[in-house]
């Protein structure tokens, strides 16, 4: 700690609240991803990563063209996040030991 | 701290994915850093409601890119995504200005004047933007200069310029009152 003064009040000073982060993990972790992805590790545990690049393709093809734009552009949102931590579970090891 | 409790072990929970242990470790990086993240914001945003929403924004850029994150601490590197919020934001409020010629009052200022160190916010509200920043990541987020520079993209001169030119106005518009034995 400085015994400068005013570097003191200057490390002191800080905002008086901070907000909570519900709403932060609410965005970052979307509940129907979250639903998702728990339901489908167990079927990607069983593919390779290729197989899984290729399903995930063919869904993100077939999502915006079978239903109407709005919802196919949401839904494939949904399935890219879905996709990407599948992805990210299986590079880091963490699918094959659900 | 626990190894891993260590910046780079919750990054890593975040780059795994989803899940519970992906959610939690962003909740913990966030109640660590967010403090220091949001006290920089808030130095160079007029409006408290902006400053929350560009540090939600740089929670959120730093889950999706924490595979990106190597080592050390996470608060230099999560300062530099809000320095970069700051730009866009900066800019955009240009041209909504520009556009609108009319600035919209400010409802919730960043700095309120009743909260923490009234005199200290009042005097570093009238320096420059550049020397508000410098001083904050200097003295209260603790970083080198070559860190601060980086993060406020000028030259590690410039950097070390606006920390001590900041300070010596700090300790002019002070200065009176510290002697006074505050």
């Amino acid at each position: 700690m400085s015994s400068d003064p005013i570097l003191r009040r200057l490390a002191d000073s800080r905002p008086a609240r901070v907000p909570d982060c519900a709403e932060l993990l609410d965005r970052a972790f979307p509940a129907e991803v979250e639903e998702a992805t728990t339901r489908f590790a167990p079927v990607a545990a069983a593919f390779s990563g290729a197989a899984l690049l290729v399903a995930t393709s063919a869904l993100l093809w077939i999502a915006p063209t079978r239903v109407s734009e709005e919802r196919g552009s949401a839904l494939a949102r949904t399935a890219l996040l879905v996709a990407e931590r599948l992805s990210d579970r299986y590079t880091s090891g963490d699918l094959n030991n659900e | 701290m626990r190894e891993q409790d260590s910046d780079p072990h919750l990054l890593a929970r975040m780059a795994s994915g989803s899940g519970p242990r992906a959610r939690e470790a962003l909740e913990r990086l966030y109640q660590r850093h967010a403090p220091a993240v949001l006290a920089f914001i808030s130095r160079l945003v007029t409006d408290m409601n902006d400053a929350e929403d560009i540090l939600q924004e740089t929670f959120l850029a730093a889950s999706r890119n924490a595979r990106r994150f190597r080592k050390g601490s996470a608060l230099p590197w999560l300062l530099s995504i809000a320095a970069g919020r700051l730009k866009t934001e900066r800019r955009a409020r240009r041209r909504r200005d520009r556009r609108e010629e009319v600035v919209a009052e400010r409802k919730r200022p960043a700095s309120s004047p009743d909260e923490g160190d009234p005199e200290l916010e009042l005097a570093l509200a009238r320096l420059p933007a550049g020397e508000r920043a410098a001083l904050d990541l200097r003295f209260q987020a603790g970083l080198e200069h070559g860190e601060v520079a980086r993060i406020l993209g000028v030259s590690l001169r410039t950097a070390k310029a606006w920390s001590a030119r900041g300070l010596e106005k700090l300790r002019a518009i002070l200065g009176d009152d510290e002697e006074g034995g505050r």
